[in-house]
């Protein structure tokens, strides 16, 4: 089991190193390549006709910021990096940044918001998160994989609509829109998979 | 999430995709029979598995009425069939059919189960096979899209024939500076490659000469080809075409081409190599690198060898993805959307 999955349930995790492979990644894992810091932020395997499979990814050095894209072979390992994870909820954005509080001391703290936009949409005000640090220094954050959020607009549902179409546009308390089941209606809580942006399931009825 | 057969319940206008799905696979039979090609079937479930190392055949074992009990695969090209065939004397010959492979992702332009046009012209090479394919494609999108601009995830293709052709050798020195003629061996490979500075970080100490290769076509190769126009890459360094006539007897290269479109790749050709002893010996090569990388050893198809012995006449040959080649055509990104039981449904549930 790697280490970030879920470390949700704790307020801080010192990760002990482990070598990882292609086959454990997932977005947000963060690996050493020439001993800098690289968080994975997409990755996808490909299969040439004639040769091994390997993993077309898209990383994100968390020092600099910069942005790579690098194809390993499957199979290749990397040292995964030491990562301090405190616990935190998410206050607000403004133009430039995102601000969360941390949980134990309460103190407040801001990513800029280029590196928190693709979360912030599935966050509302209190939710909690993971804030990354490296080196005691702030870097990222880590957010649920499945959030439940409520649908605050719908388009109505006329009689007759299945011929059209199973899924409707509706948008959520957070602002995001999604696609959901024709059944679903205004008021509801869904779960949402915040790495695909996809729609789960119906949490409660209302 | 609802299964594809539950989405078209709900969704009838979702029958659309399937209903031109059979129209293109009527259209392609209609095609290769106007050109005097017999449409054949072969076994999907052999005894002996394709050799490539890095495609993983699944096994299959079952029994006879006496419980004797049999050990084979499902095939993951029909490829030595047909070939078998052209020996027996078949000049034109297709096949459309399901091929099956592992390790394969459930998803993207992946399935574990996809379905395989593979067609073969005898006394002929893969030049012929580039043209069949390229006119084929249009045929289609002319037929399905009425257009010859192909519309593919906001992407416009220009399919006006011929399409552009480039030999492998030129794609790596027009994208990356290398010149493969100097990396004939692992060794020569590398030194080239610390001399590039874009590509220094791209090398493992453990890559061999075909991974070196791949990811340097994935990383630099792919990415840079022309997005408006479909591709024949074509001349691939030999150990990238195992089953590949050499273009001359010394040469480092061999007559495979590849398509792409819209970085897809499609299909993937051969003049087919008839020399029944350096078959072998490539057979032996690739058995040897299976045990390497600790993979099952797969026994060599004598038959085919057999065949070979008794003369294959020169040909030409080609392997297609048809689904994704109805991707392109419907404008489908993702396989799970196209296919009506995709694997991801069928064995993924969450």
């Amino acid at each position: 089991m790697i280490y970030c999955f879920s470390p949700l349930n704790k307020f801080l995790i010192k990760v002990k190193k482990y070598m990882i492979s292609t086959s454990d990644f997932q977005k947000g894992i963060v690996i050493k390549i020439q001993s800098e810091p690289w968080m994975i932020v997409n990755y996808e395997y490909t299969h040439p006709g004639k040769g091994a499979s390997f993993v077309r990814t898209k990383l994100r050095n968390l020092k600099t910021g910069k942005l790579l894209e690098r194809t390993f072979k499957s199979g290749e390992r990397f040292e995964e990096v030491e990562l301090e994870f405190r616990k935190g909820t998410y206050l607000y954005s403004d133009r430039r940044n995102s601000v969360f509080q941390l949980k134990e001391s309460k103190e407040r703290i801001s990513l800029p918001l280029e590196l928190t936009q693709d979360k912030i949409k599935y966050l509302k005000q209190g939710s909690e998160v993971d804030l990354i640090y490296i080196d005691g220094k702030l870097s990222d954050l880590n957010i649920p994989i499945k959030v439940d959020l409520k649908v605050a607009e719908s388009p109505p549902d006329f009689k007759g609509n299945t011929a059209g179409s199973a899924f409707k546009l509706v948008k959520l308390e957070t602002g995001l829109n999604v696609e959901v089941p024709i059944f679903i209606k205004e008021g509801e809580i869904i779960r949402i998979n915040t790495e695909t942006g996809e729609y789960v399931e119906r949490v409660s009825q209302k | 999430m609802m299964e594809n057969w539950e989405k078209i319940y709900f969704n009838p206008k979702l029958k659309k995709i399937q209903i031109q799905r059979s129209r293109i696979n009527q259209l392609i039979r209609a095609f290769f029979k106007k050109r005097g090609f017999l449409e054949v079937e072969t076994a999907t479930l052999v005894k002996c598995a394709g050799q490539e190392p890095y495609i993983t055949p699944m096994n299959v074992s079952f029994e006879d009425e006496r419980n004797r009990k049999y050990k084979g695969y499902l095939i993951t090209s029909p490829e030595y069939s047909l070939k078998k065939l052209l020996v027996a004397g078949f000049e034109k010959i297709f096949e459309i059919t399901k091929v099956f492979r592992s390790n394969e992702s459930f998803g993207g332009i992946h399935n574990p189960e996809f379905t395989m046009i593979e067609w073969y012209r005898a006394r002929s090479n893969y030049k012929e096979i580039m043209k069949d394919t390229e006119e084929l494609v249009c045929f289609l999108n002319q037929k399905i899209n009425n257009s010859n601009y192909l519309i593919y995830q906001n992407k416009k293709i220009n399919l006006t024939l011929p399409w552009p052709r480039l030999t492998v050798k030129k794609a790596f020195l027009k994208y990356t500076d290398i010149d493969l003629d100097k990396c004939q061996n692992l060794k020569n490979f590398k030194k080239e490659i610390k001399r590039n500075k874009n590509l220094k970080d791209l090398v493992n100490d453990n890559d061999d000469w075909n991974d070196i290769f791949c990811k340097i076509f994935i990383d630099k190769i792919e990415p840079s080809l022309p997005k408006d126009r479909p591709i024949i890459l074509y001349d691939y360094p030999l150990p990238q075409a195992a089953l590949a006539k050499r273009k001359n007897k010394n040469s480092f290269y061999a007559e495979r081409f590849e398509v792409f479109i819209a970085g897809i790749e499609l299909a993937n050709a051969f003049s087919e190599l008839t020399d029944p002893k350096e078959q072998y010996n490539r057979f032996k090569k690739e058995q040897n690198l299976r045990k390497k990388l600790k993979k099952e050893i797969i026994p060599i198809d004598k038959d085919f060898i057999r065949a070979l012995e008794l003369k294959m006449p020169p040909s030409g040959g080609i392997a297609l993805g048809i689904d994704r080649l109805q991707m392109l055509l419907l404008n489908i990104k993702d396989i799970n959307d196209l296919l009506l039981f995709p694997a991801k449904q069928i064995f993924n549930k969450s």
